[in-house]
């Protein structure tokens, strides 16, 4: 009998349906202030690297 | 603090053996950029390693030209030539990565140094400053090389981490990728503190940053055999 192929989508849990949004946000909130300071060394407003 | 180095140096060439022999397996240009990435990510870390030993202005130019500038970069462009299969773009981009890396050694490589007071106890990003003489192009260079490499890498994984969280598949590939864009990250989060004369956390985050993606990479490519990252369709 052939192996039954396992579903790729994944049940709702509390980690993905709360944990996981806030994981990307936090992630896009930190990306996003590492480019804000790249930007200020970049006009000089701090010490550029 | 100065064994994180070595510690970081290790993870970081097992990752790229890891990467590397998983392209000669399967191939995808995107698994040898990051190949390529890491090595450049490990020859900075084992750049470290050496200057906290002893003071080598050629061992300090290529931890700086290889930390600071070509690591995100390349990394970044394995995620680009993942992100963008149609057409010529990514390989047309890769070029000019190339070419802009190559331009970055030679400037780097003619840069002048002020020999003096390395203290081999500190960290190199303490020091460095005082030592390597760049001129404005070259911060330029580094500029816009972090800028397009923590984009690409960070910006990547984050997109494909939402789009398996959206369609609600492939759990492993979505937590894998949230998992390399923290560890991506991490040296990018390193480089701002210092920037912003907080503090030296550098070494430490280079060290996080490699267990994360590591381990972000492994769980993304453990059970399934499509590529990484979630395509937009």
């Amino acid at each position: 009998m052939p192996e039954q192929p396992r579903s790729k989508k994944f049940s709702p849990s509390f980690v993905t349906e709360k944990l996981v949004p806030v994981l990307l946000m936090l992630l896009l909130i930190v990306l996003l202030t590492v480019f804000v300071v790249i930007g200020l060394s970049a006009f000089g407003v701090i010490p550029a690297t | 603090m100065t064994y994180i180095p070595y510690l970081s140096t290790l993870v970081t060439f097992a990752f790229t053996v890891a990467v590397y022999n998983r392209y000669r397996q399967r191939g995808g240009m995107h698994l040898l950029l990051w190949a390529v990435g890491l090595f450049f990510y490990g020859l900075g870390t084992l750049s470290e390693v050496v200057l906290g030993l002893t003071f080598s202005a050629i061992v300090l130019k290529i931890w700086y030209l290889t930390g600071a500038m070509l690591t995100a970069a390349w990394l970044g462009m394995g995620t680009v030539h993942l992100l963008i299969r149609k057409g010529n773009s990514a390989q047309n981009i890769t070029w000019v990565l190339a070419a802009v890396s190559g331009l970055a050694f030679i400037l780097v490589m003619l840069a002048p140094t002020l020999p003096g007071s390395y203290n081999t106890n500190l960290p190199a990003s303490e020091q460095y400053k005082g030592i390597l003489t760049r001129n404005g192009f070259i911060i330029l260079l580094t500029i816009l090389l972090n800028i397009y490499g923590t984009l690409t890498l960070v910006g990547g994984a984050i997109y494909s981490a939402f789009l398996f969280w959206r369609k609600k598949v492939l759990a492993n590939r979505m937590f894998g990728n949230i998992l390399i864009a923290a560890g991506a990250l991490s040296p990018a989060m390193g480089g701002t503190l210092l920037k912003a004369g907080l503090t030296d956390m550098l070494y430490l985050s280079e060290f996080i940053g490699a267990i994360l993606m590591y381990v972000g990479f492994v769980l993304a490519t453990s059970t399934a055999s499509e590529p990484v990252v979630a395509s937009a369709d």
